[in-house]
């Protein structure tokens, strides 16, 4: 859930403070173990939204240790499979990455809520793996996205006490779907929008600048989820789930694109599970991580473990566009310091910001 | 013997020790002749015309008249041919005196020893050239049959009227001794006569005396303190052996003045952290909640205040405990092997003894430290009959969290406060009663988003009566209420989560002492908890939280004991004895009921099944068979041995790297079984230097035959299944514990090595493989030096090194489809945090000694962790997308933490 996350941080910097000194974080060497086996990790996903396909990853397990990046496993033979055994190919397009675009149908699979399906999965070196069933839930439809404006001190980039706004986000959603009995599982993703002038002056744009928009996901290290049997009622009133600082991203509009997925109860676990252990601190009440359980088998060695979940779920999209006011924050571009020298270089050329675009997206309206 | 008996013989004694003159009795010769004449009146004749005198009951005298001549006939011979008819035998004590008794009933009931003894005591008295005893202890009225005499008593505090613990009593002509208990009392058996009395204590006066032990008595002395100068403080009193001569193994003592000496963090002294310098004691690191003993979780540890159970042991999340020093009397710590007064827990007992306030004056004390203040109050009700004693604690640390810049700490607050209050009344010589109770009450809230609140309250009910020298009761009540609240002040999570545990606890113990060779304790207690699991309520108008509440449960401990202290010789001793547990959990309660009751799970749920009120849901025993032995090998050396049965049921649940204030304690039930392990200990003791040095080699090991560890990612919150996230295994700890510890002198101190595994072997863990335990610390040391030149001044140094505890880290990852990097874990506590190790500092000044100083005051500068060392509380793993994985440790204190206190005290 939001927030908890990070309740054992706040304990730390309490406790620490109690001590006249905050308590420290730092980074130290440690000889960890390496992983026993080459262990494969498959990771897909089959959604039922916006864009409807089914997408897989398929990987060696990356080390703990910098060098140790993981390989893709190419020139595997994926199958998607429905519960009446009926299954499509999706092919490979990058090395490890397999999609299937389901928007145009598919031969002989049926991709609806109701039905249950799994993935298949033969590597080159001759591995075979299969997944439980997933079933497919629908999404209900989100009621509303606001956000609200809240400020605070907090500690600016050089220790200085500083009162600073942010853009808490709302949600109100039922939790059950459309057509459907049953509680949903929901999972959600975010990613933000944002209108960005080649400049680093607010006023005026020099000549010849381009405006960009950038889209960057939002809260990547955290998974924000909500289990639809905890309210009384069939309607989660103003879940926050979100929080950003109202910085230079809002200065000249800001869209929050909200991904309201309905999951399977076994999914939904998984990914409580990974929250866990994403976002850990070290703290004095921290549950101690543990292993991640997937929902893939070794058909040959089902003692090996295979790490990784397969999982289909609907997605549903709302929007919320920001208003920078009358008064927008300074400074337009992100500046490091006064001298022109150190000027993030994205402010006199936005398109080099990731997920940058000159071409405004279909849902931007001011 | 009839006590008429006893005056014939020692008051007629007397009186003709001082009444006849000197002459050998067996030498007198008898001339005289009766006629039909009653044998008192011969006697009565005799007497009158010779030198001696009888002392006889008339009723034992034959009725009939006698008719007999005497003709210079030895006196023994006049005594047979008059007596013998009748059946009498007679005594003759030195050269005056004849006492009559029926025949035989002298050398029936009185060793040669009664003789000797009383020999000396009337040859003492009457002997003109010896000088008065100092004190006379008895009457001859109360000598035993066997010659000596048992001496039963108190030594207290001239000015507070408080018990000394630990005073030595040494007879140093016959060279035997005791030392005071836990109030201050003594018992020792001794032979009849004269003797040469020492009685002292560290800081008092000494007392060396002469006594006369007549018979049976009371013996009850005032120490005065000593105004001390360097020379005194050189002095080292010979010492009594009791790590050597003690029975029990595995115990630590402590006195409150050495908790004092100790470097304290933010200037606060600590039972808690005083007993993690002995060996076999460990803590996880700064800021966890309890101690780990030989290899034992935090909840398996008994914390009792008097008689009462306390459930949280500290304040500030651990960082002080809860007990506040000006009140405490002892402290000891029974490690593994307890005695069968003892039980509900698996690894120790921490036995923390309050003390009466002053039956004769008004005395305030306290400290000012940077966060906290104590202080106490104590005084008669009633001079010499009745007392009371209060303390109380607080903090204020809220003025420092306005110093930190960090805005969220700002908003924050920390406080707490602690009370203690206790009246004692003497109702008379032989029954006291004792009133007690505590308070305490945490609060923290962080940036006005969560919190935690916790209090606890005890009352307790306890009567001592004695009923003779022999015989000893003690009958407490006790009832306390521990209450938790975790709060959630902020978003759709904000909520109030309680939980609660209420108790009610009977106990009586009988101590009873027949002969100075053996003492038996035997008691039952009974305890009935009723727990409050969960409740939670929603706080806000973002809340989603549903309110609810789980079902209360409750459950009734009960137990007998019998324990016997036995001296087979005054090299073998044995304590020794049998506890019997019962435990039932009790009704009314709805019971899930699962397809397979060993693996539950919430998938194999087939029914439920309710329990009315007060019905039995499960039942447990515990036959529990305790043993300790010690064999001398010399006047300063002995081997100990020890086996203990324990067990345990009632748990901490607490899936986290150290319980919190809100961790729930759990019941055993049907599915979550008691834990019960087997304790054993072997260990060497010796002593050097008149005991000055002590020197311990101890190992022991515990085998855990029923425990439990969590499943990955337990849901443990507001749980009605709470077995379904449980899995059951079994453990062991084993370990080597050396000490050496230097008592008195200019330089003393301690230091502790302990060199130990713990583990634990759970199916559904590790492959079902043997796994450390989260605080497995293999090598464990402490030393504590003090440097005292005068009683001014004490520097105190202690430094303290530790194994890493265990972790479980990383050992790859992967990426999820969205970017979301998931690390993958190794079996669990694979890893371990880097080794702990700290030095701290104390500096006491200006304490004043002189005994007529009406207001003593004093300054304690303390600097904890000198060095700065920032020791992992805990390791763990970041890894970004596109960026280096990185292994961070979180260090509670990572900087020297200066702290000032001022004490004062009124005498």
């Amino acid at each position: 859930m939001q927030g908890s996350g990070n309740r054992g941080s706040w304990w730390i910097l309490l406790l620490g403070a109690l001590l006249l000194v905050a308590g420290c974080l730092s980074e130290i060497d440690l000889e960890v173990p390496e992983a026993a086996d080459t262990s494969i990790a498959i990771r897909g996903r089959l959604n039922v939204g916006e864009m409807p396909r089914v997408s897989i990853r398929i990987t060696d397990l990356a080390g703990f240790n910098a060098s140790s990046i993981p390989q893709p496993v190419s020139g595997a033979s994926v199958v998607l499979i429905d519960e009446f055994d009926r299954g499509v190919d999706v092919p490979m397009v990058r090395p490890g990455i397999y999609e299937l675009d389901l928007s145009t149908g598919t031969s002989g699979v049926e991709v609806r809520p109701g039905r249950a399906y799994r993935l298949s999965v033969s590597t080159a070196a001759g591995e075979n793996f299969v997944s439980d069933f997933e079933t497919l839930y629908p999404a209900p439809e989100p009621a509303e996205l606001r956000y609200i404006s809240t400020r605070r001190d907090v500690l600016n980039e050089v220790n200085n006490i500083v009162n600073r706004e942010f853009v808490r986000f709302l949600l109100t959603t039922p939790v059950v779907a459309a057509g459907s009995n049953d509680r949903s599982y929901l999972k959600w993703e975010f990613t933000g929008t944002y209108k960005f002038p080649e400049s680093v002056v607010a006023s005026p744009f020099p000549p010849g600048a381009r405006t960009c928009y950038i889209t960057e996901r939002l809260q990547l290290e955290d998974v924000v989820t909500f289990d639809g049997s905890r309210i009384d009622g069939n309607v989660l009133r103003d879940f926050f789930i979100l929080e950003e600082p109202f910085d230079y991203r809002f200065s000249n509009g800001f869209y929050l694109t909200v991904r309201q997925q309905s999951l399977s109860e076994r999914a939904f676990r998984y990914w409580q599970e990974v929250g866990k252990v994403v976002d850990l601190s070290g703290n004095f009440f921290e549950t101690p991580p543990g292993k991640v359980k997937g929902n893939f088998q070794n058909v040959d060695e089902p003692e090996k473990e295979v790490f990784g979940f397969f999982y289909a779920y609907s997605e549903t999209i709302v929007r919320l566009y920001v208003d920078p006011g009358n008064e927008p924050p300074m400074p337009f571009c992100p500046l490091t310091t006064a001298s022109i020298s150190s000027v993030d270089t994205t402010c006199l050329n936005c398109l080099l910001r990731s997920g940058s675009t000159l071409i405004r997206p279909a849902f931007w309206e001011e | 013997m009839h006590p008429i008996y006893k005056l014939l013989i020692i008051g007629a004694l007397l009186m003709s020790s001082v009444l006849l003159p000197a002459q050998n009795l067996e030498d007198l010769k008898i001339t005289a002749t009766f006629e039909a004449t009653p044998t008192a009146e011969v006697l009565s004749t005799i007497q009158a015309t010779h030198p001696v005198a009888f002392y006889f009951r008339s009723e034992d005298l034959p009725s009939a008249p006698v008719s007999i001549t005497f003709q210079e006939t030895p006196l023994p011979e006049v005594m047979n041919r008059l007596l013998a008819p009748g059946g009498l035998e007679y005594l003759i004590y030195r050269d005056y005196g004849i006492v009559i008794f029926p025949a035989n009933y002298l050398t029936a009931n009185y060793t040669a020893d009664f003789y000797q003894a009383l020999d000396q005591q009337l040859s003492g008295g009457a002997d003109p050239g010896n000088q008065d005893p100092d004190r006379t202890i008895g009457s001859l009225e109360t000598m035993r049959p066997s010659g000596r005499a048992r001496i039963s008593g108190q030594i207290l505090d001239n000015q507070t009227e408080e018990p000394i613990i630990g005073a030595t009593l040494f007879f140093t002509d016959i060279n035997a001794g005791t030392a005071t208990d836990v109030d201050g009392n003594f018992q020792i058996e001794v032979p009849s006569g004269r003797h040469d009395l020492s009685i002292e204590y560290v800081g008092y006066q000494k007392i060396i005396e002469s006594v006369a032990v007549l018979g049976d008595g009371e013996l009850r002395v005032r120490l005065e303190k000593e105004a001390v100068n360097l020379e005194e403080v050189l002095v080292k009193a010979e010492a009594l052996d009791v790590n050597v001569e003690s029975t029990q193994i595995g115990v630590e003592q402590l006195d409150v003045k050495s908790i004092n000496k100790l470097p304290s963090f933010l200037g606060e002294v600590d039972v808690v952290k005083s007993l993690l310098l002995q060996p076999g004691v460990s803590t996880i690191g700064e800021g966890a909640i309890g101690f780990n003993v030989r290899g034992g979780e935090v909840d398996q540890n008994l914390i009792m205040q008097d008689d009462g159970m306390l459930f949280s042991s500290s304040h500030a999340l651990g960082f002080f405990s809860s007990f506040n020093t000006e009140l405490i009397s002892f402290v000891t710590l029974y490690k593994g092997n307890l005695p069968a007064q003892f039980g509900g827990r698996l690894a120790s007992v921490l036995n923390v003894e309050m003390r009466d306030g002053s039956f004769r004056d008004y005395r305030l004390k306290g400290g000012v430290g940077l966060v906290s203040t104590k202080v106490s109050f104590e005084g008669p009700v009633v001079k010499e009959k009745s007392s009371f004693i209060t303390g109380f604690r607080s903090s204020y640390s809220d003025w420092v969290l306005n110093f930190v810049k960090l805005p969220e700490i700002r908003r924050s607050s920390a406080k707490f406060y602690d009370l203690n209050f206790r009246y004692t009344h003497r109702l008379d010589e032989k029954n006291t009663l004792s009133l007690a109770a505590y308070s305490s009450h945490d609060r923290f809230t962080y940036n006005e988003l969560f919190g935690f609140d916790y209090n606890t309250l005890m009352g307790q009910a306890i009567y001592k009566k004695i009923f003779s020298d022999d015989l000893f009761s003690k009958l407490s009540f006790t009832a306390s209420r521990y209450e938790s609240t975790q709060l959630d002040l902020d978003g759709a999570d904000a909520s109030e989560l309680d939980n609660n545990i209420t108790y009610y606890k009977i106990r009586e113990q009988l101590t009873y002492t027949p002969s100075r060779e053996l003492q038996w304790d035997a008691g039952i207690s009974s305890i009935l908890y009723q727990v409050e699991p969960g409740a939670i309520s929603p706080l806000g108008n973002l809340s989603q939280v549903i309110p609810g509440e789980l079902e209360k449960e409750q459950g009734l401990e009960s137990a007998a004991f019998l324990n016997g202290n036995w001296t087979l010789s005054p090299a073998f001793s044995i304590s020794g004895g049998l506890r019997f547990a019962a435990y039932q959990f009790l009704g009314p309660k709805t019971v899930f009921e699962y397809a397979d009751p060993e693996n539950p799970s919430g998938e194999n749920v087939v029914t439920t099944t309710r329990y009315n009120n007060g019905k039995v849901i499960a039942a447990y025993t515990s036959l529990e068979p305790r043993l300790s032995m010690r064999y001398r090998l010399g006047p300063s050396a002995s081997v100990k041995a020890g086996y203990s049965r324990t067990s345990q049921f009632i748990n901490l649940i607490a899936n986290t790297n150290t319980p919190t204030p809100n961790s729930l304690w759990q019941l055993s039930t049907d599915y979550i079984r008691p834990l019960r392990s087997h304790n054993f200990s072997v260990g060497y003791f010796k002593n050097f230097d008149n005991n000055n040095w002590e020197t311990s080699l101890e190992t022991y090991g515990r085998l855990i035959d029923d425990l439990f560890d969590y499943k990955d990612f337990a849901d443990l919150t507001m749980n009605d299944q709470l077995e379904t996230e449980l899995l059951g295994g079994i453990g062991r700890a084993y370990g080597l514990e050396m000490s050496v510890r230097k008592r008195e002198g200019i330089v003393n101190g301690s230091l502790s090595y302990t060199l130990s595994r713990t583990e634990r072997q759970v199916e559904g863990i590790n492959e079902g493989n043997w796994f450390p335990s989260n605080f497995d610390k293999p090598h464990d040391l402490s030393m504590v030096f003090n440097f005292q030149p005068n009683q001014r001044y004490t520097l105190t140094f202690n430094f303290i090194y530790g194994t890493g505890r265990p972790t479980t880290a990383p050992i790859g990852s992967y990426v999820e489809v969205n970017d979301l990097v998931v690390p993958i874990y190794s079996d669990r506590n694979q890893l371990r945090v880097p080794d702990y190790h700290r030095l701290d500092l104390a500096f006491t000044m200006g304490q004043s000694h002189k005994v007529n100083k009406k207001v003593k005051t004093s300054w304690t500068i303390s600097l904890y962790n000198i060095y700065g060392r920032a020791n992992a509380f805990s390791v763990f793993f970041t890894q970004r997308p596109f960026n280096t994985p990185r292994a961070n440790k979180l260090s509670v204190l990572g900087n020297v933490f200066p702290a000032l206190t001022f004490n004062f005290e009124t005498i």
